[in-house]
């Protein structure tokens, strides 16, 4: 009776035993449909984090090139001369393109001087009369090139009569800034067109490709920004030849 | 006994309708991160398309402000430069008027520029009304064909 026992015991535990262990035909297929479902899984977590990395640099590429049209909007249309007693008025005086020192855009520079946005007055003598006039401000986009990259920095350098230099990195992507004058009916009629092209090329391909054999297919990022903007101060002056110019440009006030 | 044995085995595997709801699961799931995906895809594409319509319209509005009131009336038959009035007119990449240059997914949009002049006490004006919408052959993702953004100015005649 014991030994009946015992042995039906022995034989339970070992068939017990023998039906929890894993083989290793389950462990293959375990591992076979695992990696069936991993490896879809993973390539669309890839494209997804890929999707998601490119969606947030083109709205940052947006944000970025909405802000330099927009200061480069403002420059353009506060662009003047300053006054050194009686002009001529040119529309090409009003801005400086400078490309002598550029290899490329990298070193290229955009100069001209524009008024402040504040509305105070200067006192100011010229040619011994005493005057009041707005004052002015010089301001510069300079393209720099930078390393390892073949994209350009953007740089705006602000300079106020006795106020230090303000600098300012408006963007390290630029791969294109044009601004040029455009005429639209008459002689008179001139206004500038902006352009400006911001990419972004992904670190895995930026030491396979160069920017500029590069296009949108091959993973880069490129986004265009263009403006037209007309110059206030040259509107009044060359619409309004007899009119006082001193609502603008302050040639106004003498006083002995 | 060993009957009772077969039968607990075959019950502790996965049976077909499991396998196939654990599919479909799994199938939901990656249709919906897709979606997702591709959903963040085009609003992305609709924010850049969205810039690029404000700026054809903002475009001839600025040129008629540097030109005036007079000027634009004075031309309302014509048009101006090539801008052409009160009808559909496709963007293009280069103004051949103007040499202003656009991006090549301006060529995506169409511009009806519609002019409308004012008059008040011996004063004139001139309602401008720039409407955009996306060309039937490139149709830009995010404007649909029936869909358009306006925007409008009045320029008054210098006294």
């Amino acid at each position: 009776m014991i030994k009946n026992f015992l042995q039906l015991h022995v034989r339970k535990i070992a068939t017990n035993a023998n039906r929890k262990a894993i083989t290793l035909l389950e462990i293959a297929i375990a591992l076979a449909i695992t990696t069936i479902i991993a490896v879809p899984l993973l390539y669309l977590y890839q494209s997804g984090l890929r999707s998601s990395t490119s969606g947030v640099v083109s709205i940052d590429m947006l944000s970025e090139g909405r802000r330099i049209c927009s200061q480069i909007h403002d420059d353009l249309k506060n662009s003047c001369i300053p006054y050194r007693g009686g002009f001529g008025l040119r529309f090409s005086d009003l801005l400086e393109a400078d490309f002598s020192r550029a290899a490329g855009l990298a070193g290229a520079e955009y100069r001209l001087y524009r008024h402040t946005t504040t509305p105070e007055l200067l006192k100011k003598t010229v040619s011994g009369q005493r005057m009041l006039l707005r004052p002015i401000m010089h301001v510069r986009y300079r393209l720099e090139k930078m390393q390892n990259s073949d994209l350009l920095k953007l740089v705006r350098i602000e300079s106020l009569d006795g106020a230090p230099e303000r600098i300012k990195v408006l963007s390290e992507r630029v791969s294109l800034l044009k601004i040029q004058p455009g005429k639209i009916a008459d002689d008179q009629s001139y206004l500038w067109n902006v352009k400006l092209q911001l990419a972004y090329i992904p670190e895995r391909i930026q030491t396979e490709i160069s920017f500029a054999a590069s296009d949108r297919g091959q993973g880069v990022l490129i986004s265009d920004f263009y403006d037209v903007v007309y110059s206030d101060f040259f509107k009044s002056v060359s619409q309004n030849p007899l009119a006082p110019r001193n609502w603008h440009t302050g040639l106004t006030f003498q006083r002995n | 006994m060993a009957r009772c044995n077969f039968s607990t085995k075959s019950q502790s595997g996965f049976s077909f309708i499991e396998a196939m709801l654990a599919t479909l699961v799994l199938g939901l799931l990656a249709a919906y991160i897709f979606m997702m995906i591709s959903e963040s895809n085009r609003g992305t594409t609709n924010a850049y398309q969205q810039y690029l319509a404000e700026q054809i319209a903002r475009e001839p509005l600025e040129i008629f402000r540097f030109l005036g009131c007079k000027k634009v009336l004075d031309n309302q038959a014509q048009g101006l430069a090539d801008y052409k009035f009160n009808e559909w007119q496709k963007v293009a990449a280069i103004s051949e008027a103007t040499g202003i240059e656009r991006p090549d997914d301006a060529t995506k949009f169409e511009r009806k520029i519609t002019l409308t002049p004012l008059s008040k006490d011996g004063t004139e004006g001139i309602l401008i009304q720039i409407d955009i919408r996306s060309s039937a052959e490139g149709n830009p993702l995010g404007f649909e064909p029936d869909q358009q953004m306006s925007h409008s100015t009045i320029l008054v005649a210098q006294p």
